[in-house]
């Protein structure tokens, strides 16, 4: 009996550092960070495009409200957006959601938002619940057109937050490993090109 | 009368020597052997080389389709027709027919596996032109269209979408799983289509209930 | 000048490094100056330490240009306010050398500690916007790390407790033989408005505790961050602090706004300076 539980002791504390080591102290190889990358820049673009389905007038309000579901589909629970301007003082913060229903309300005949060229990546960094953490940094014009008045048009850098999680799921039978890669608060300064 | 001796064991010689032909050759074709004459019995073993040469040729021939094989029987049947009693030349044919039944199964198998390859590129390109048509169609309601299209295809509006962003030690890294409803809007929506069909799992109806992409940048 | 040359050289690589890069929109002209731009904090420590590309992708250990001193020295350069005129060219000269020293290089390390933010805030305080300056370190947890609040300066604090003494006779005290009158003279001494007098001499008021308590009473509503920046110690004899800038040209992003050499134990002279104590 005793020797049962001297041995199972041991047992016990190897398999708990084990699980510590590999859900916290995991190295994400550059190769894997690569693509980590590059998935959730493809993230924000495809925020990006949303955001133009959003604020076209031209899209029903049945699809837009598909699309704003798509869209708060890539944001972690309670994103925020924080917005300033070159002229005026403070920020203002919209819920994520509240964001792109302002937005599809503002009613623009056409938005259009173009990229610089120009993207930066910071490194993932861990933080105490186990989830890594980075920020992408872009830069956009937007300009919203309106037919029967003037147009409204920005330059902003965008600071994105990226939550990056490996997760797994099983699915028939299989465990499939992914990485859960969500959008969070985002801060929007204007700047000047 | 040295020369005499000298002809009399050449004479001898040559008697041996016929003999060890008679013998040897008979052991392999008393029959026909027997009977014939000097210059029959050294143009029946050409024939029987000749034979021999193209039974070799037939088993050691590296055929690339069924055609081939086909030809190959064909040589094959018209030396067995010949009736050739030669025991070697039986054991060749023996190892010939077993070859070609060889080759013809492995032949078969890799058509049928060519055509069904043929058959799923068919498949996979039909389905990653319609998810094309989806993200470059003019106006929403002709994506919506081929989105429904699309969706006949799988057993489900809900089959499984799993997207590979790496591979690292052979174990693949996915994106979060999707379904397919989500994943033809997202190529609406997106207009682009971005990753490409890797594997297919079929329903017993075969219908598609799961889809595996690849990100193709 | 030269320093404008290498600027422009450095940015038309920047431009032409990206200009195969895949569009998705339409990209826009010139930008050269974002990518000049020191973007984010991170990308501060990474130039600091020469520890990524032009183009902003990462070297790891055993890239060739990993923390290579020519290409940091290039780096460090740019990384300073051209417009504050204070830090002389000599000074940077010498902390540069210093840094990027061959035999003995000094960067800067995310975790290592000795370098702290400092967020200006405003919070309605009694009814009115108040500025409320926060302090916060990144403290390593079990798993990761994270930012902490470490002190805050909130004017209205600093008023009621650093407020002049207007005592002749020099600071007020309970005299030592008060005990033997049940410190009956405690009804004098909680008449004076300066209580904090009769406190022991190493006695240091704790502003996030009155802050948080504040705060905890509903006197005190976050309403947003106006302004936020860096104090760094990490390098050897050195404080410098980083500022965003957000305006045209080269120079801006993320950059050291001031620096100074700092003897050895001056330090916590400094850090009473920075917290306004």
């Amino acid at each position: 009996m005793y020797q049962k539980l001297i041995y199972t002791i041991p047992t016990l504390l190897l398999t708990c550092v084990l699980f510590f080591s590999a859900t916290a102290q995991e190295e994400i190889s550059p190769e894997r960070k690569a693509a980590i990358d590059s998935l959730a820049l493809e993230k924000v673009r495809d925020l990006s495009r949303y955001i133009s389905i959003i604020g076209n007038k031209e899209t029903p309000f049945s699809e837009g409200s598909r699309v704003i579901d798509r869209a708060v589909e890539l944001f972690s629970d309670g994103s925020e957006i924080g917005v300033s301007s070159l002229f005026r003082q403070g920020i203002r913060t919209f819920e994520v959601r509240r964001y792109f229903e302002r937005l599809m309300a503002l009613n623009y005949d056409r938005v259009t938002i173009e990229w610089f060229n120009i993207q930066y990546i910071s490194d993932l960094e861990l933080q105490p619940d186990g989830t890594y953490v980075g920020v992408i940094t872009i830069f956009q014009r937007f300009e919203g057109f309106s037919d029967d008045g003037p147009s409204y048009k920005d330059t902003t850098k965008k600071d994105i937050t990226v939550y990056v999680k490996r997760k797994s799921t099983q699915i028939s039978g299989r465990i499939i490993e992914f990485w859960d890669v969500l959008l969070g608060d985002i801060r929007v300064t204007e700047t000047m090109p | 009368m040295i020369q005499n001796k000298f002809s009399i064991s050449s004479l001898f010689f040559s008697l041996a020597l016929c003999s060890v032909l008679v013998v040897g050759v008979g052991c392999k074709g008393k029959k026909k052997i027997v009977d014939t004459t000097p210059q029959e019995s050294s143009a029946a073993e050409q024939q029987m080389a000749k034979v021999k040469s193209a039974l070799m040729a037939l088993l050691n021939a590296d055929y690339t389709s069924i055609r081939q094989v086909e030809d190959a029987e064909r040589e094959l049947a018209e030396i067995k027709g010949m009736g050739i009693g030669d025991t070697e030349i039986a054991s060749l044919i023996l190892d010939v027919e077993d070859k070609l039944a060889r080759e013809r199964e492995r032949l078969s198998k890799k058509d049928a596996e060519a055509k069904a390859k043929a058959e799923k590129d068919a498949f996979n390109n039909n389905l990653n032109s319609l998810f094309n048509d989806i993200a470059s169609a003019s106006s929403t309601n002709i994506a919506n269209m081929k989105i429904e299209e699309a969706l006949n295809m799988f057993s489900s509006r809900d089959a499984l979408v799993l997207i590979a962003i790496s591979q690292e030690n052979g174990k693949k890294d996915y994106d979060r799983p999707t379904t397919i409803t989500k994943y033809l809007n997202y190529l609406k929506d997106q207009k682009k289509n971005p990753n490409m069909i890797d594997k297919i799992n079929f329903d017993a109806q075969g219908k598609i209930k799961e889809l595996e992409l690849t990100k193709s940048n | 000048m030269l320093k404008y040359f290498w600027l422009f050289f450095f940015s038309s690589l920047f431009y032409i490094s990206f200009s195969h890069a895949q569009t998705l929109n339409r990209y826009l002209g010139d930008e050269s100056v974002l990518y000049a731009e020191t973007k984010q904090v991170n990308q501060f420590f990474r130039r600091f330490n020469c520890e990524e590309a032009l183009d902003g992708s990462r070297y790891y250990r055993g890239d060739s240009l990993y923390h290579d001193p020519q290409m940091r020295e290039k780096y460090l350069e740019v990384l300073f306010d051209e417009q504050n005129t204070s830090i002389s060219a000599s000074m940077k000269k010498k902390f540069i050398r210093q840094v990027n020293n061959n035999q003995k290089p000094q960067y800067l390390d995310f975790h290592g500690g000795d370098w702290f933010a400092e967020v200006s805030t405003d919070f309605n305080y009694k009814g009115k916007s108040t500025p409320v300056t926060l302090f916060l370190e990144l403290e390593e947890a079990p798993v990761g790390s994270k930012w902490v609040f470490t002190n805050v300066y909130f004017q209205p604090f600093s008023e009621i407790f650093e407020a002049e003494s207007n005592e002749d006779q020099g600071p007020p005290f309970i005299h030592p033989l008060s005990h033997e009158l049940d410190f009956m003279n405690l009804i004098k001494v909680f008449r004076n408005n300066n209580i904090e007098k009769y406190a022991q001499k190493d006695y240091q008021p704790d502003y996030l505790t009155l802050f948080l308590y504040e705060l905890k009473k509903n006197n005190l509503k976050f309403i947003q961050v106006n302004k936020v920046k860096f104090h760094f110690f990490q390098i050897d004899g050195w404080y410098f602090e980083l500022d965003d800038f957000t305006r045209s040209g080269y120079n801006r992003g993320w950059l050291i706004s001031q620096m100074t050499e700092i003897p050895r134990g001056k330090k916590d002279l400094l850090l009473k300076f920075i917290y306004h104590q």
